[in-house]
């Protein structure tokens, strides 16, 4: 379990999350979900113990501020919204700096790269791809460096910031059903999102974050409602429900469509 | 080299271990030139033919030899070391291969040490290079603050604090060099033009005593120097402890700079030419860059030494100005091709 409790971030001055309760269970996508600066961002690297902050959290019943990095590193692992690299490394050699020790696991790397549609690509020199190609090379880096769903101690954790923000509709579909077999295979993945399709499709539970405090956390279907997601956005939302592809929404601008578009 | 950034394998381990046998070599044969050809002729073949004969060498071979050829490879041994292992924990340090000890205003910082210690009358012993150490360690963690922002470089923040730095570290070397008495300018001027000539067994002792250990050192920071490529909060994320990885290359780099700087002046773009080679040569991971840059700074800077001793002998160029005639064509090639690649 990842358990959060009122949760208080402050970034020089300024309060950017002010007391979040959230919880996510293994076995299942937690989406966090939210307008520009609400805060989404800031929980999951509070999560990831990369901000101080007042509260509590554990992952795994570990506190989360006191858990030393090569004990989280076991744990769970983190998918930055970019994470630039800083000499020109290939492919592989980039998957590879998430292995703990390069020595054993000789075929996860490729075995990742192909799972995120990328073999062949192991030769080829990280700064020269695509933004959308060095987005998946860091999501293989991540896979690799959790190895299994679940380990010995308990389920281990994907924590991804937009992992879908740089790609394409494809690639985005390939992203999440990862994540979702990751968590059907009794990991843990917690997803900051801004498409709510995909958090209707593929989040059993979502967290509502506006301005910095929570809306509402629960599971999907009950927190993305017209009212919550209209007041949150500040924008007239509409959910469609799809009846032929199940538990989807299509969230809509509902009113005036902007002048000088076609209706 | 091989391999000059071409279609590289996806893994290049095995071509960086290759290449440390041929830099070795490499080594071998840049030390066999270096005492075997200068101004006094000593034939090696002799020494040897003497040695295993168990003849005792010629007195004038084994003066030449043990008091002027040998502590003069070993020093630049170790200081060629010195700056290439220095420029890539540097590197590896800011996420950037323009990051250059020598060009950002840390052997500056080393030299203000330095000249701090000879004007306050200090003897060549452990308080020059002692204190060079603290005025490079000095410059980085000044360098780190200013040019480093939540765990990601700005490099135009890190070369412009760099020229601040050398300037600011100039002019204040500038006031001690007028403060100076007639002797210390002597030894000041000799001092900075960048050589290795003044090399002595007990100097190459107190240089080995802070580079030895940063040769040791280095490559053990090599994993955690890959990952910091990531930026500091993935480097964690994957369980590195960043704070002691920053600390030890700080430490590193300001012990090897200081020791380089106070045994030899201001020796320019080894720290940057040897990397750079490197990886293009066999790729940027730093547990072979380390090593080999090693091997390669040794070899480059007693061929540079070399060729300083023999190009006007019997007199000597500075090597500082070998060096930069190397480098300075190098830095600015290796400018342009990151500002391709940025475009």
């Amino acid at each position: 379990m990842l358990i959060a409790e009122n949760m208080v971030v402050t970034l020089g001055q300024r309060p950017v999350l002010h007391g979040v309760d959230f919880t996510a269970r293994p076995g299942e996508v937690t989406a966090i979900v939210g307008p520009n600066g609400s805060g989404k961002t800031t929980l999951l690297r509070a999560l990831s113990g990369d901000l101080p902050f007042r509260g509590a959290a554990s992952l795994n019943g570990m506190p989360i501020a006191r858990t030393p990095v090569w004990q989280l590193a076991a744990m769970r692992a983190v998918l930055a919204q970019s994470t630039p690299v800083g000499f020109a490394f290939t492919v592989l050699e980039v998957v590879r700096l998430g292995l703990a020790s390069s020595a054993n696991h000789e075929a996860a790397p490729r075995v990742a790269l192909a799972q995120v549609g990328l073999a062949g690509y192991e030769a080829r020199l990280f700064p020269e791809l695509s933004g959308g190609e060095q987005a998946r090379v860091h999501l293989a880096r991540v896979l690799v460096q959790l190895g299994t769903p679940t380990g010995p101690d308990g389920p281990r954790w994907l924590f991804l910031d937009e992992p879908v923000a740089a790609l394409d509709i494809g690639h985005q579909l390939l992203v999440m059903r990862l994540a979702a077999a990751f968590a059907e295979a009794g990991g843990g993945v917690v997803a900051v999102l801004h498409d709510l399709n995909l958090t209707a499709q593929f989040a059993a539970s979502t967290a509502l974050l506006a301005e910095g405090g929570l809306v509402a956390q629960g599971p999907t279907t009950e927190v993305l409602s017209d009212s919550r997601l209209s007041a949150a956005y500040r924008c007239p939302i509409r959910l469609n429900v799809a009846p032929e592809l199940g538990r989807w929404f299509l969230p809509q601008m509902a009113g005036a469509v902007p002048a000088g578009l076609p209706a | 080299m091989i391999g000059l950034g071409l279609s590289p394998a996806a893994d290049r381990s095995a071509h960086a271990l290759r290449l440390s046998w041929v830099l070795m070599a490499g080594l071998m044969g840049a030390t066999v030139l270096a005492l075997g050809l200068g101004a006094a002729s000593v034939s090696l073949p002799r020494v040897l033919a003497d040695l295993l004969a168990g003849r005792g060498v010629a007195p004038q071979d084994h003066l030449v030899l043990m008091q002027i050829r040998l502590p003069r490879l070993i020093m630049g041994g170790l200081i060629g070391a010195a700056l290439g292992v220095s420029g890539a924990l540097m590197q590896g340090l800011f996420r950037n291969p323009l990051a250059d000890p020598g060009l950002v205003g840390v052997g500056a910082g080393a030299g203000l040490g330095a000249v701090l210690a000879i004007v306050l009358g200090a003897s060549w012993a452990i308080s020059v290079p002692l204190a060079a150490f603290v005025g490079a360690w000095g410059a980085v963690v000044l360098l780190y603050r200013v040019a480093t922002r939540g765990g990601q470089t700005s490099v135009a923040v890190l070369l412009l604090a760099g020229v601040a730095l050398a300037a600011l570290a100039g002019a204040a070397t500038g006031v001690l060099v007028y403060l100076a008495d007639d002797r210390q300018l002597r030894d000041l001027t000799f001092w900075s033009m960048g050589s290795v000539a003044g090399a002595s067994w007990e100097k190459c002792l107190w240089a080995g005593a802070f580079i030895l250990p940063v040769l040791l050192l280095a490559p053990r920071l090599g994993a955690g120097l890959n990952a910091l490529a990531l930026g500091e909060a993935a480097a964690r994320h994957i369980g590195h402890p960043v704070q002691r990885l920053k600390t030890l290359t700080v430490l590193a780099v300001a012990a090897a700079t200081g020791a380089a700087t106070a045994a030899a002046g201001g020796i320019g773009f080894i720290g940057i030419v040897v990397p750079h080679l490197l990886r293009l040569a066999s790729g940027p991971d730093h547990r072979h860059l380390l090593p080999n840059a090693a091997l390669l700074g040794a070899t480059l800077l007693i061929l540079a030494d070399t060729a300083a001793r023999l190009v006007v002998a019997p007199a000597e160029l500075p090597i500082g100005i070998l060096t930069a005639l190397l480098g300075a064509p190098v830095f600015l090639w290796i400018l342009l091709r990151q500002a391709r690649w940025e475009a």
